[in-house]
């Protein structure tokens, strides 16, 4: 796509670009408020558990005094978002390491299964929808339907079960859980990541062939696509220029929120397939209920949700120059 | 007309509302009278008849420490449903308390909307994950969880067609007329935007099942020795390869439930606004 911008143009989607960073900084202040005040209310005496079991009552008060658990909550609140700007999100109960290193450990694999689902549920959803569209009532269009519905309806873990039972079991064709780093085995990573690529995609995929299709449906009846018709453009000019460029923001605005459907079902699925990423982290932190570890993946996910929608939302000015203003 | 065959023609107008009325009934049903559909005690251990596959005496198996899995899955039916009932009351009421204040006290609009922004930036099930670990596991912690995640979209609902309707005509006239302002709000505006809320309900019913069973599946949701879908799902979950009956019948339970209410929520949305529908 040529995008022609002269120097105002630019300066415009600077400014649209600041605007809307600034939006977000109330959010973030809100979410972090809230994650910290779950981790105020936590029950147990954090000081207690990082002292360990053989500390006397004398060690256990002095170090709630050094971590200032002793305070009120805004004086806590204080020292806790002081602390997150120094990159310190908190100590592990459960094994005393950092919990960014924690995270730091786990985040390629959930980084990689993450991209590479996104790739494939936006490829192949927007193309069915876009196929179920310009055909509507045709079989593509109502398989979208069909099966939109049921992968909608379906929770990860059955999805995951059936693919397992399916590809892996009766055909054998592909490992049943497992994860290597494309670094150490490039083959290795494509075999054992379909699976749970697939399980998390297909749900996401689902919602975008939807969105595609009711969008570009609506797009198809503006009357510059009836004239781009009637002027025997051939298909192929009439959706990328005409059709996709005008569908585009509302695909890519479920893109973003699909994120948090994905981050949701990151936990699921790396449970199931046995990946090593961050999803597993959280699920061992509920069997040890090792708060710090579930506030700071919390935490973390949700600045990502809210910078990728912050993207999503100076997106549109590309597709829409209406927009910057 | 009578009542029944009112509701007996809208069925067969609406076969996609019909349908999915009849699981849901026919779930209700099971859920009632779990007792009497030939089941046994779901909690009962027997150690002599461990991992047994489907058969005349257990019908769908039996699992690690002898429990019948078709007791288990009928129980079930009882705890999902609870759970999707209970949260979609709950969320209802505070999301349509809230997104009447928001609509019409322009201060508690802009605290309440930050609010709401910050909690639907939260992936949900990371949000249920943080408020369940508050507290001892149990159902009540899960339902609070999950309506908390759910309220936010109903305000969001209901705020915005609030405000759409708030300067409109006949709400205009009812002021003028001398209308307080809770009559206006339930008996003129309420009546007006509940098409949209009841289908979002069934959507929002079905996604609070999804999200129990969910939780249960990882272990963040209702204790592990009640049968829900998502526990038993769990329990099978180490020993998919030899026994897969463990989890197929709970998951389809589940997912035919599922279905079955956002069926309920597509083809209320055709029922009851034609205009919604429009190619989607």
């Amino acid at each position: 796509m040529l995008i022609r911008t002269n120097r105002r143009g630019v300066e415009a989607i600077l400014r649209y670009s600041i605007q809307r960073l600034l939006a977000a900084i109330p959010v973030v202040a809100i979410v972090a408020l809230i994650i910290f005040s779950l981790l105020f209310l936590a029950p147990g005496d954090p000081a207690a558990l990082l002292a360990g079991d053989s500390a006397t009552p004398e060690m256990i008060e002095e170090l709630r005094v050094r971590l200032g658990l002793d305070q009120s909550y805004f004086v806590q609140l204080r020292i806790w978002v002081l602390s997150i700007f120094r990159g310190d999100f908190g100590v592990s109960i459960f094994s005393g390491t950092p919990v960014l290193e924690l995270v730091y450990d786990r985040i390629e694999a959930t980084a990689a299964l993450s991209v590479v689902t996104t790739v494939f549920a936006v490829l192949f959803g927007v193309s069915l929808g876009m196929i179920a569209a310009w055909r509507a009532g045709g079989f593509v269009d109502r398989a979208v339907l069909v099966l939109s519905a049921v992968f909608f309806s379906f929770p990860s873990f059955v999805i995951a079960y059936i693919l397992i039972l399916l590809f892996a079991m009766q055909m054998q064709l592909l490992p049943v859980q497992g994860y290597v780093s494309f670094q150490d085995d490039f083959w290795g990573f494509w075999v054992k990541i379909i699976l749970p690529c697939i399980t998390l995609g297909l749900p996401f995929l689902a919602l975008l062939a939807r969105i595609t299709r009711t969008t570009v449906i609506e797009v198809k009846r503006e009357d510059f696509v009836r004239t781009a018709v009637a002027k025997g453009l051939p298909t192929n000019q009439i959706l990328m220029p005409h059709v996709m460029k005008n569908a585009a923001i509302p695909i890519v605005t479920m893109v973003g929120l699909g994120v948090s459907h994905l981050i949701s079902g990151v936990v699921v699925v790396e449970t199931v397939f046995a990946i090593p990423g961050i999803g597993r982290l959280v699920v061992e932190a509920i069997l040890q209920r090792d708060y710090p570890v579930i506030q700071c993946v919390t935490l973390l996910s949700s600045f990502v949700y809210i910078v990728v929608n912050m993207v999503v939302d100076i997106s549109y000015s590309f597709f829409d120059p209406r927009i910057k203003r | 007309m009578s009542m029944i065959s009112r509701i007996f023609g809208f069925c067969l107008r609406y076969p996609l509302v019909g349908i999915s009325t009849l699981i849901l009934l026919a779930l209700l049903f099971v859920s009632l009278f779990a007792p009497f559909l030939w089941t046994v005690d779901p909690l009962q251990i027997s150690p002599a008849t461990r991992l047994r596959p489907p058969s005349l005496e257990h019908w769908f198996g039996t699992d690690a420490l002898g429990r019948d899995i078709y007791s288990r899955v009928v129980y079930g039916t009882r705890t999902s449903l609870f759970i999707g009932f209970v949260v979609t009351l709950v969320s209802y009421a505070f999301g349509i308390a809230i997104g009447f204040l928001s609509a019409f006290n322009r201060f508690a609009d802009t605290v309440l909307m930050r609010i709401i922004d910050g909690v639907m930036s939260i992936p949900s099930v990371l949000l249920a994950i943080s408020l369940t670990a508050l507290a001892e596991p149990g159902i009540w912690i899960v339902i609070l969880a999950i309506s908390i995640i759910e309220i936010p979209r109903v305000t969001r609902l209901v705020r915005g067609m609030s405000l759409a309707l708030r300067d409109a005509l006949f709400i205009e006239a009812a002021y003028a007329s001398g209308t307080s302002t809770w009559r206006t709000l339930f008996r003129h505006i309420l009546p007006n935007i509940s098409a949209p809320m009841f289908v979002q309900a069934s959507q929002i019913c079905a996604q609070a099942m999804l999200i129990e069973a969910t939780l249960s599946f990882i272990g963040a949701g209702v204790p592990p020795s009640n049968p829900t879908w998502g526990n038993i799902i769990a329990e099978g979950r180490s020993l998919y390869q030899i026994a897969p009956y463990m989890i197929l019948f709970a998951a389809m339970a589940l997912a035919i439930t599922v279905l079955a209410m956002n069926l309920l929520a597509d083809g209320l949305r055709d029922a009851l606004d034609p205009k919604l529908n429009r190619g989607g």
